[in-house]
């Protein structure tokens, strides 16, 4: 079976308080691609997340789901489609009333007919793949900002997510975390099928990861760029992609 | 090093051109020098066609001779005349290079042209007639006259109203959703909820009631004896205490205390992105965040009515007691006998309604604040102030019903 884009934004338009943030967004996103959205600080990156995982409708344009309308369907349509992705906001935004390993558990709980025990006994596994055994009952106001992270990482593939959008996951994470963050997420694209969307702009995340890029220009407020990192570098059209990711000045 | 000399900017014409010779030294802490003056001799007949800026004896300069560059540039584009900086420091035109492109990258045009002409002074008559206007109308800089602050405030309401209907609609959804059971699987942490509403009150209610059932017996011995009626004193502490003083006190009590930290954490929440998180994993926010806490209150109401109308009556007894006015038999007797069901299930509904008036309140506004960390004060405070009035009038419309409905 022949199948169109996962993913497909069309016409999109990003609004801020009073300024139009960016505007006629295209791009597809292919299934098991790892999608990367780079640019410049409040160029919208995260905004454009928000419109794709139905947190906020945007001012113009649409996302399809394989041709389905995200946001021009029915509420309960919206909800079916959110539940097949899996979300980590940048800090990890946990639970601050839950311990760890109940910010796992609690998706799983709603989502699933799992019961009890599997419940504890697959949340528990999602931690241990971040390496956060040991700290299932801290709650996340007693560790660490790199380990809340994670836990917003093991409740993100909580239900192995079909579609996995992270925003800036190594930005509060140390460089050896940060290259551990690339391994996690080609193991969840390569050995669970996920497709991946990623707010990045971590030049070795950007290179060795991810398979097309877009470049969110905050000047022209549109996509300035599209296409393989280590290609833009030396042939994007506009200067500042190329001096962005570290091909030349501007 | 030398002495600062003033700087100094000279205005004059050669054939087509405006010269605008820039010389001495520049230092901010010296103020910027004037240039109303080169507009005045571009606008003078015959029209330059440009605007040539010539450096003479320039000595030292900062940031200021770039401002005055900045102004220079703007005012001759603004009368589409070409600019000659050629002369300038070579240092200050790389700034101001620098400036136009942060302002490009910002989107605000770099704007610091001074005002288009000079002040005029306004009569004496105009500025004390507008101070006195000001100060009667203006409580200080940062808040907006009357006039102004009321037209905001009835803007503003109407344009939340229909939120504040919504948020209420929600809320008994999800208050429903829990109470048959829906909503459980998420973990809601009610006994957190029920010991945040309760327990952290208790210290803060027992003085608030005391002493309130205190002065009132004070009060009532005082008058009622003035009357010739001293013995009705402790039948009317006991009905007040009862059926308002008790509610009053506790709905206050959960107002500072519960509501000010319900707004707090769900504000903090917002802030942080949970709530975010939650409606991504499709779980409602007042499913997992408002009903809770609000039922938590509804149900400590009461009880804490019940609490509230011991140490308001021990507070009112202690008074009785210690002024010897009445024979103590006679004091338990008379109050006991003012204790009837009838009052105290009027203090408790009242309570239940105060309850939830917080509960709301605090949600609807930690909910509705700002994504910022300094929006959680902003919150807690409009919440305390909203939680109170809410429960004073609520207290009015029940104080009116009940007497409607002869309870």
């Amino acid at each position: 079976m022949t199948e169109g884009p996962l993913i497909e934004v069309r016409g999109l338009t990003i609004k801020g308080e009073d300024a139009v943030i960016q505007r006629g967004l295209n791009f597809t996103v292919g299934r098991g691609q790892i999608f990367a959205i780079m640019g410049e600080t409040g160029a919208g990156k995260s905004r454009l997340i928000r419109h794709m995982v139905g947190l906020e409708p945007p001012a113009e344009g649409e996302v399809y789901y394989q041709g389905d309308g995200f946001w021009s369907g029915s509420e309960e349509n919206r909800e079916r489609l959110m539940r097949r992705f899996g979300v980590l906001f940048a800090g990890g935004a946990l639970f601050s009333t839950k311990t760890l390993i109940e910010n796992v558990a609690i998706g799983l709980r709603l989502h699933t007919d799992l019961n009890r025990e599997d419940v504890i006994a697959v949340a528990r596994l999602k931690l241990a793949l971040m390496g956060l055994l040991g700290y299932e009952n801290h709650y996340p106001s007693e560790v660490d900002e790199a380990r809340r992270t994670w836990a917003g990482f093991a409740r993100a593939t909580a239900l192995d997510p079909e579609i996995l959008f992270l925003d800036e996951p190594a930005a509060r994470l140390d460089p050896l975390g940060a290259r551990r963050v690339d391994e996690i997420i080609r193991w969840f694209r390569d050995d669970l099928g996920a497709t991946v969307v990623l707010v990045s702009n971590d030049h070795e995340t950007l290179f060795s990861l991810a398979d097309e890029a877009i470049f969110l220009d905050s000047e022209t407020n549109t996509m300035t760029a599209r296409g393989n990192p280590s290609y833009l570098r030396d042939h994007a059209t506009d200067p500042k992609v190329r001096a962005f990711l570290g091909g030349g000045r501007v | 090093m030398e002495p600062f000399r003033d700087h100094r900017l000279t205005v004059s014409r050669d054939g087509d051109a405006v010269v605008v010779g820039l010389g001495g030294d520049w230092n901010l802490r010296g103020g910027l020098p004037s240039t109303i003056a080169i507009a005045a001799a571009i606008e003078t007949s015959p029209r330059p066609s440009r605007v040539r800026v010539e450096t003479l004896a320039l000595g030292r300069w900062d940031s200021s001779l770039v401002t005055v560059l900045a102004q220079i540039e703007q005012t001759s584009a603004k009368h589409g005349l070409d600019l000659d900086l050629s002369e300038a420091p070579a240092g200050a035109q790389r700034l101001l290079e620098i400036a136009r492109e942060g302002g490009r990258r910002s989107k605000g045009a770099l704007s610091i042209l001074p005002a288009a002409s000079p002040e005029i002074r306004p009569p004496l008559a105009w500025v004390v007639g507008r101070w006195v206007i000001e100060g009667t109308l203006n409580l200080g800089d940062k808040v907006p006259p009357l006039t102004e602050a009321v037209g905001r405030f009835v803007l503003e309401s109407a344009r939340t109203t229909g939120d504040k209907i919504d948020f209420l609609g929600s809320t008994a959804v999800a208050l429903w959703r829990m109470l048959v059971g829906r909503t459980w699987r998420l973990g809601l942490g009610m006994t957190t909820a029920l010991q945040e509403a309760g327990v952290g009150t208790l210290p803060v209610l027992a003085i608030l009631a005391f002493a309130g059932g205190a002065v009132l017996s004070l009060l009532a011995n005082q008058q009622l004896g003035r009357l010739g009626a001293p013995l009705l004193a402790p039948q009317l502490v006991a009905i007040v205490i009862l059926r308002e003083l008790g509610a009053l006190a506790t709905g206050v009590a959960l107002a500072f205390r519960v509501g000010s930290g319900i707004a707090a954490e769900l504000a903090t929440m917002s802030a942080g992105k949970e709530v975010d998180a939650l409606r991504a994993m499709s779980i409602s926010p007042f499913d997992f965040l408002v009903a809770p806490r609000v039922l938590a209150l509804v149900l400590m109401g009461p009880l804490l009515v019940v609490y509230a109308n011991s140490f308001g009556l021990l507070g009112g007894l202690f008074v009785g007691v210690t002024t010897n006015e009445i024979p103590v038999a006679i004091l338990l007797e008379s109050s006991y006998a003012a204790l009837t069901l009838k009052h105290a299930i009027a203090g408790l509904v009242k309570g239940a309604a105060f309850g939830l008036v917080v509960g709301m309140v605090g949600c609807y506004y930690g909910l509705r604040s700002g994504k910022t960390a300094g929006s959680v004060g902003h919150a807690v405070q409009t919440a305390v102030v909203a939680a109170v009035l809410g429960v004073v009038l609520a207290d009015a419309v029940l104080t009116l019903f009940f007497k409607w409905v002869q309870l």
